[in-house]
């Protein structure tokens, strides 16, 4: 084994101080990167010694194969290189705004008039107007920061921008906002940051989708939502990232007083791909729904961190995770349900279910729960295992085919995720797109069995 | 329900007695210390340059971060690492100096072993003290004596298995213990032979700042069946004590081993053991875990499976009162194909105490065709009282079956209305359903212990309720 030496910014590859600094954009942006710079500098990187990251291959993971953009890749804040998002964008059928965002650089923002006029804010970070800009420092980071690692600090140093989304108190918005991102470039990191802060009583949907090219790349993001008292928001992420795409992204939502979160994760993309998705429930009342599908294959590691942090009383989370591996792919489920001491009468449920359809695939299943308060109710439920041969028994008496089968069981797996999925719109590309990796498998399958 | 006899909180067996030591006692681990524990034992040199290997390695391994911070108190200077009791071993309780032969009435022994037992050792401090067989046990081949007894007397047999399950460098505990060990118990169970009674070790801690590190070795041979039993307690002081014992155990081809702790230490012993068995094939290995007393107890019993069709059960009871931290949990290895494990573990916490469940399920390559089932409940009793789950699968096999499922929960007030609409008290309907909640493992105990466990959980309820 080597052991190889993480001084980044000695690096000629990984210059993140001269990123840092050729980057453009408002004084407070600038001074904000600077900040976390230093911060980076005094972090190390994790190792998988470090139980957050164990089972991953982090020990292997060298920044140094990358390299951060800078202006002259990314082009000045508000020019448009590719606007439009094309068929990403037009999949998520009807929306009230959209955004695309190409290399972590917002490069098309629009949104309805009528939203203008309800004074809800869709906007480049660095693009936006004075006003806006005042609106963004006070939130930026406010949530984050409590999930801070080294890659979190990171993406801070090299913040490109990213999206602000602001939905004013009462407001209502009807037709789901959309984030479109996509990266391509060979050996690049891109940094992804968006931020939502949804008022009282307001109501919005919000579907952010990851896309990258094949080439071989990191990809940072932070996605922190702030959902306000009695607020309503349904958040739906679709991770199908290129197939040499390291991603690591954390998602982080804040839930106040009666607010009431309700997220879906499918992940199907990535060599390697990483999401800590974590709630924290702030005051009384606040609820939460958080399910995800993942589906590795090839050699892909799919890897979920979750936390249900329940911080007053009364409050409710609930959380299902589904995946299949098959081939040489692995998945990681680790979660984690908190229920503070001033957490009474709260309840907390949380289900990880996996099937694995290979000899050489592996799942690892760790759902954890650290419980300070007696008047509550809790548990949790894990599961891996193959397909149910009584299942496949029954199909094959019904003169179905083993390949066919599979097919119905590994889908039907799913189907109870994707009907319940927190929007709807996307539910037939991203069932198409489950279907697409199927048949890959059942391919594989045939040439198993002429083989044999 | 009469009221303990003893202030001392729910504990009630915290006496201590007045004891010469043969040698005088040193505190503090060193290499002289080592030297001179395998030298009043007369012991074969492999065992001695074991003891030293394990010294070094205890001193070079750094504390688990999750250890560290579990026992920021601990400071290995301050305990006796060997405490000689003057007398020599003896096989009647009449023969032991009067203050122990008083103990151990108190604690039941004597009688117990005329009733139910097929062998009784009993350890006090570093050494057993007191060792008697039941009369038959060892025409059936059977061998049961204290571990320094066997390493004299069967020596090879003890060469062949020792620190074989658990070699020292397996945690920095097990090192310890392979460095400073005496006492404990072995076992040799011959082909075929079912030793139908339990046999059972009692250990006791006496002294303040004391280190226990009793190293027990049981080997089934194939198709044997045996039960062994322990049970442990300590006086009360306000300075901690180190208890720190190995277990291995071997059940070869078609044997059964049923391994039975009941842990009642004092609110001041850190309980810091290393358990593992190994389990070939068709064969069983069942660990019944009672842990209620200690300061901090971090005890995680595990079965190998090595062989085809073998099987790994543990059942544990952990209760964690003011002051208690019971770290406990299991951890079973399927290394060969058709194995199948059972884990079933109940916790309570009450004013204050803290209960962990902390597991592994693994599945090797080549472990085709595995069951594993997994359940931990908690009870949690009031509200200044902690309880938490992490419960870790590594599956490297596609058909293995592994489930898990945990629930925490107080007591229901609906459960508690309906009783005490049938007359019950509070305290007595809290009482009823609490045991209810352990019954799954209280009715694999035997008779005897089943009742003293449900006891002990009554009293620990009853000081604290109203």
């Amino acid at each position: 084994m080597t052991v190889q030496s993480t001084q980044v910014s000695k690096s000629p590859k990984f210059d993140v101080d001269n990123a840092s600094k050729s980057l453009s954009g408002p004084q407070w942006l600038k001074d904000r990167r600077e900040k976390y710079l230093e911060l980076f500098h005094n972090e190390s990187f994790p190792t998988t010694e470090q139980e957050i990251w164990r089972y991953t291959d982090i020990n292997s993971f060298d920044i140094n194969n990358y390299r951060p953009l800078t202006v002259s890749d990314l082009g000045e804040p508000g020019e448009k290189k590719s606007p439009g998002g094309g068929v990403v964008a037009a999949e998520a059928g009807k929306n009230s705004a959209l955004v695309v965002v190409r290399d972590g650089r917002v490069v098309h923002c629009k949104l309805s008039d009528e939203l203008i006029a309800k004074g809800v804010i869709v906007s480049g970070i660095v693009e936006a107007q004075d006003d806006v800009q005042e609106k963004i420092q006070e939130r930026i980071g406010k949530i984050s920061d409590e999930s801070s690692d080294t890659f979190i600090l990171l993406n801070e140093a090299l913040s490109v921008g990213g999206t602000f989304i602001h939905v004013p108190k009462s407001v209502v918005v009807e037709e789901p906002i959309v984030i479109v991102h996509w990266s391509e470039g060979s050996q690049v990191a891109v940094f992804d940051r968006t931020i939502v802060d949804v008022e009282t009583n307001a109501q919005v949907s919000i579907i952010e989708r990851f896309e990258s090219s094949d080439e071989e790349m990191f990809i940072s993001s932070i996605t922190e939502v702030l959902v306000g008292q009695n607020a309503n928001v349904k958040f739906l992420t679709s991770q199908e990232d290129g197939k040499n795409t390291t991603h690591i992204g954390l998602h982080r939502t804040h839930v106040k007083r009666d607010g009431r979160f309700e997220s879906s994760t499918v992940s199907l993309g990535g060599k390697y791909s990483r999401l800590r998705c974590e709630v924290a429930l702030l005051e009384q009342g606040a609820n939460s729904d958080v399910m995800a599908v993942y589906y590795g294959n090839n050699d892909q590691l799919l890897d979920f961190r979750t936390l249900q942090d329940h911080r007053a009383e009364n409050t409710t989370s609930n959380l299902l995770f589904k995946g299949a591996v098959e081939d040489e792919s692995r998945s990681v489920y680790s979660g984690m349900v908190h229920l503070r001491e001033q957490a009474q009468r709260s309840q907390a449920f949380q289900t990880n279910r996996n099937l694995v359809l290979d000899h050489g695939a592996h799942a690892e299943s760790i759902p954890n729960l650290m419980i300070e308060a007696n008047d509550v109710k809790c548990s949790h439920g894990s599961t891996v295992g193959p397909i149910d041969e009584e299942q496949m028994y029954y199909l094959a008496t019904r003169g179905v085919s083993p390949q066919d089968a599979e097919k119905l069981i590994v889908l039907g797996f799913f189907e109870d995720v994707f009907n319940r999925l927190s929007i709807p719109a996307l539910v037939e590309p991203l069932r198409r797109s489950v279907n697409e990796k199927i048949s890959t498998l059942l391919v594989r399958r045939e040439d198993e069995q002429v083989a044999k | 329900m009469a009221k303990p006899d003893i202030d001392l909180g729910a504990y009630k067996l915290g006496w201590s007695d007045k004891v010469d030591y043969a040698i005088e006692p040193k505190k503090g681990l060193n290499s002289q210390v080592v030297q001179e524990i395998s030298h009043s034992k007369s012991e074969p040199k492999w065992m001695t340059d074991f003891r030293m290997k394990s010294l070094e390695r205890f001193e070079k391994k750094p504390m688990l971060p999750w250890f560290s911070e579990n026992m920021p108190d601990i400071d290995f200077n301050d305990i006796y690492y060997y405490l000689k009791p003057t007398n020599k071993q003896v096989s009647e309780w009449d023969d032991l100096p009067s203050e122990m032969k008083t103990t151990y009435e108190r604690l039941g022994l004597p009688e117990a072993e005329q009733k139910y037992l097929a062998g009784v050792t009993a350890q006090y401090e570093s050494e057993v003290v007191m060792h008697k067989n039941m009369a038959g046990l060892e025409e059936k081949g059977i061998i049961f004596c204290s571990m320094d007894e066997a390493l004299r007397n069967h020596e090879d047999l003890v060469k062949e298995h020792f620190a074989t399950i658990i070699p020292p460098g397996d945690n920095k505990f097990a090192a310890l213990n392979s460095a400073v060990w005496s006492g404990g118990s072995f076992i040799y169970v011959p082909p075929g032979v079912d030793v139908g009674m339990p046999l059972q070790a009692y250990f006791r801690i006496n002294s303040e700042n004391a280190g226990q590190f009793e190293r027990t070795l049981i080997i089934a041979d194939e198709g044997a069946n045996v039960h062994y039993v322990e049970g442990c307690s300590a006086p009360v002081y306000t300075t901690d004590s180190l208890h720190s014992a190995v277990v291995e155990l071997v059940a070869k081809k078609g044997a059964t081993i049923q391994y039975t702790t009941i842990q009642n230490w004092s609110p001041n012993v850190y309980n810091l053991v290393t358990k593992r068995a190994e389990a070939q094939e068709e064969a069983t290995v069942k660990w019944v875990d009672g842990n209620l007393g200690s300061k901090l107890t971090m005890k995680y019993p595990a079965v190998v499976m090595t062989g085809p069709k073998a099987h790994g059960e543990v059942l544990s009871v952990a209760y964690a009162g003011k002051d208690q931290h019971q770290d406990a949990g299991a951890k079973m290895t399927h290394a060969a194909p058709e194995t199948t494990s059972v884990i079933d573990s109940k916790s309570i916490s009450k004013d204050g105490g803290r209960t962990t469940y902390r597991g592994l399920v693994r599945v090797e390559d080549g472990a085709t065709n595995v069951k594993s089932h997994v359940r931990c409940d908690a009870l949690i009793l009031d509200e200044d009282s902690r309880s938490d789950t992490y419960p870790y699968m590594e599956v490297e096999e596609k058909d293995a079956r592994i489930g898990h499922e945990a629930t925490v929960s107080k007591v229901g007030d609906a459960q508690l209305f309906y009783l005490m609409s049938r007359g019950l008290s509070e305290h007595q309907a809290t009482a009823m359903i609490v045991n209810g909640f352990i019954e799954p493992v209280v009715s694999v105990l035997p008779m005897e212990y089943a009742v003293e466990l449900t006891r002990l959980i009554e009293v620990n309820m009853e000081d604290s309720v109203g």
